[in-house]
């Protein structure tokens, strides 16, 4: 069965964002602390609505934040 | 861990504990099952359960400071999915107690698939909710 991949550069932004905490970028957002770690970890895929609100966090247009990795066979 | 699934492994532990000692007690209490045994010991198992897991949810809401926990989207999810597995659990036991065992069986025997049915359900609605958080959620 394929495995559909979605990956992002959250954490990466975040350091770079003057090292932004989960908890701020969560309050920021509108989801908790924990969401964000998951979503930072693949545990969790965001809805469009809080994609968007973390790209306009970081003034970056959405396909710099999150990506599409395609299928992987699994 | 988030206040859900701390809720969650609560409610778990509560369930198989409480009621893996009334089914076993259940077991050993022989036929014909006597009514007041019977009563006493399903009355005793629930409201131990309610005390047990209605304390630990008093605990859990003290170390969030009394503030009720944020719910987010994942939280909505999760809980969305975890309902919607022990309904149809819930209705498959709910079907074979209401319309099955009363041809094949009569008193505490249906109680007892009935309460089994219940508990099964909320084992299977907070294991979801414990699988959500600790493997994650993906549509």
């Amino acid at each position: 069965m394929s495995e559909l991949r979605l990956t992002n550069n959250i954490r990466t932004l975040r350091f770079l964002a003057g090292e932004m905490s989960q908890s701020e970028l969560g309050e920021r957002v509108g989801v908790t602390r924990q969401t964000i770690a998951a979503i930072e970890a693949g545990k969790y895929s965001p809805t469009l609505e809080a994609a968007f609100r973390i790209a306009e966090v970081f003034g970056k247009p959405l396909e710099e934040v999150f990506r599409w990795d395609g299928r992987r066979e699994g | 861990m988030s206040a859900r699934e701390q809720f969650s492994w609560v409610w778990l532990a509560t369930l198989v504990v409480a009621y893996g000692a009334y089914f076993t007690a259940v077991a050993m209490l022989g036929r014909p099952t006597p009514f007041l045994a019977n009563f006493g010991l399903l009355a005793a198992v629930t409201l131990s359960t309610a005390a047990i897991a209605g304390g630990a949810t008093w605990l859990i809401r003290r170390r969030f400071k009394g503030a009720r926990p944020v719910e987010d989207e994942r939280d909505r999810a999760i809980e969305q999915r975890s309902s919607a597995a022990a309904y149809v659990v819930l209705m498959g036991g709910m079907i074979v107690v209401g319309c099955i065992m009363p041809f094949q069986a009569s008193g505490w025997d249906v109680v007892h698939a009935a309460v089994f049915a219940i508990v099964l359900a909320e084992l299977v609605h907070h294991g979801v909710i414990v699988a959500g958080y600790r493997r994650g959620w993906r549509v």
